[in-house]
């Protein structure tokens, strides 16, 4: 009873998340719509949040018995098929089938497969007219090929390329108008990539009015920050419950096996059981390994993004002068760090003498390892 | 955040919303998402944890135990019970030799 009702929550949450289509939306979604482009965008993550989830074990998840990726049609993002972010910028050109010689088109344009001229958004160049390239005798050049395939891939709606390739203007992308203010950039190089990255989910759903900007006024590395001290707030709670340390060494084991046949070499990549970064530094912590026997590249990002080794020493920095040893100490023996939490919220607490009434709601909680939910409880305790 | 209503961010620490943060926290270093947007969505789970649990949970759940600590802060009950006994509504009984109960106040501090 419980886990079926967990599975309807894991359900709705995710469909709340626009991250996966589970009939009817019970939960109206009230987000911004450039974030759910953006979230939209990364066809990859359900399966991640899923796959995490049933690392946990704690119910029989829907997607458990079948693990059968799951096939979203949701209508308004194309390139359904696709596993791989179109935000990548690995994959730019492999929708179009443009010969080498065409000056390089940016990316966004060729994606825009499901949306004709009509529907584009302001900042779309209107469909510009062009003449339809035609083999006429005389020797074409490497332009009119491109022009000729172009029309004949994409009719149409390849009009606006098609014009500027005739036109031999390099293409101004639409969003690059906009002054490029610096959002947070990971790595020095990836700074041309990024741009694009940032372009897309306006790109992908056109018909949004207000595409997401880059233009953020706040800065960025606050957020970041914000999210590392969350992240960080979290992780030493969950270490609070030991109950990761047999997935721990599960996911130890699932690393060497990794090593030992050329880190999936031998899979078709979608078969690929790639472990996730969280849990390959744990695994690294544990065994001691130096960073470059794994496949991870997250140790690029130096130590400010939250880090485990960060935490430990966050703990000990914040108030050490007023951390209580002892307390500390104290909480351990009373079995205050336990994995068997119960998150609720409280209507009535009442005590009469020693004895304890509770009227509980809306709760989630974890016993041997089996997670439950709850709409009311009712504890009673003696003390 | 921006909605009129506040929720508890309380259970990010379940198991599906450390699941979540730990995904978030792997696309963050991929680089694939923003540290904002990262926020959004945990303040979206919030919401959509919150109202889901609300409106579509229908079980009850008594249970009994012997009250190790009890402690009242800022609004914030946590109980540290010992040998719970939990009794559902299907007649499911199973028990756990010690529980902690943390439990925030159902009436939000801008409703009461």
């Amino acid at each position: 009873m419980h886990c079926a009702a967990y599975g309807i929550l894991l359900d709705l949450v995710s469909e709340n998340l626009q991250w996966q289509v589970v009939g009817a939306s019970a939960v109206s979604g009230r987000r911004e719509e450039g974030e759910r482009a953006t979230v939209a965008g990364e066809r990859g993550d359900p399966r991640e949040w899923q796959k995490k989830l049933s690392g946990l074990k704690v119910a029989q998840l829907p997607w458990d018995p079948a693990p059968v990726p799951i096939i979203k049609d949701q209508p308004t993002v194309p390139s359904n098929a696709k596993p791989i972010p179109p935000t990548l910028p690995s994959n730019g050109n492999t929708v179009t089938s443009t010969p080498p010689p065409q000056p390089p088109i940016p990316s966004p344009a060729p994606i825009k497969t499901e949306n004709n001229a009509p529907s584009y958004p302001p900042q779309a160049p209107p469909p510009q007219q062009y003449q339809v390239p035609s083999f006429n005798g005389e020797p074409m050049t490497a332009r009119d090929r491109a022009a000729m395939n172009l029309h004949q891939s994409f009719g149409q709606r390849a009009g606006p390329q098609i014009a500027q390739l005739q036109s031999n203007q390099p293409r101004a992308p639409s969003q690059l108008s906009a002054p490029p203010t610096g959002p947070y950039i990971k790595q020095e190089d990836s700074a041309s990539t990024f741009s694009a990255v940032q372009d897309h989910p306006a790109d992908v759903k056109p018909q949004i009015p207000t595409p997401l900007q880059s233009n953020q006024t706040d800065g960025a590395d606050d957020a970041r920050d914000t999210w590392a001290t969350e992240y960080a707030r979290r992780k030493a709670l969950a270490a609070a419950h030991g109950a990761e340390n047999d997935r721990l060494m599960r996911a130890y084991f699932e690393a060497r096996q990794q090593e030992l046949e050329g880190g999936g070499l031998l899979l078709n990549l979608d078969e690929r059981n790639i472990p996730s970064k969280s849990m390959s530094r744990k695994v690294n912590d544990l065994a001691g390994m130096g960073p470059s026997t794994t496949p991870s590249i997250t140790r690029v990002q130096g130590d400010a993004t939250g880090d485990d080794d960060d935490d430990i020493d966050d703990e000990d920095a914040i108030n050490s002068d007023l951390d209580d040893p002892d307390e500390l100490a104290a909480n351990e023996e009373d079995g205050e760090n336990t994995d068997q939490v119960m998150l609720c919220t409280y209507d009535k607490v009442q005590r009469v003498k020693n004895k304890w009434k509770c009227t509980l709601k809306d709760g989630i909680f974890r016993v041997d390892g089996t997670e439950y939910v709850f709409h009311k409880g009712q504890g009673e305790f003696e003390w | 955040m921006a909605a009129s209503q506040q929720y508890y961010e309380l259970y990010r620490g379940s198991s599906i919303g450390e699941a979540l943060i730990d995904t978030i926290d792997d696309l963050i270093n991929d680089g694939r998402i923003e540290p904002q947007l990262a926020m959004k969505i945990l303040a979206n789970f919030d919401r959509a944890i919150a109202d889901t649990l609300a409106e579509k949970v229908k079980s009850r759940l008594t249970f009994k135990g012997h009250l190790e600590t009890y402690r009242f802060c800022d609004d914030v009950w946590t109980f540290l019970v010992k040998d719970v006994r939990f009794k559902s509504d299907g007649g499911q009984e199973f028990q756990a030799d010690k529980v902690k109960i943390v439990s925030c106040n159902s009436k939000k501090p801008g409703e009461a």
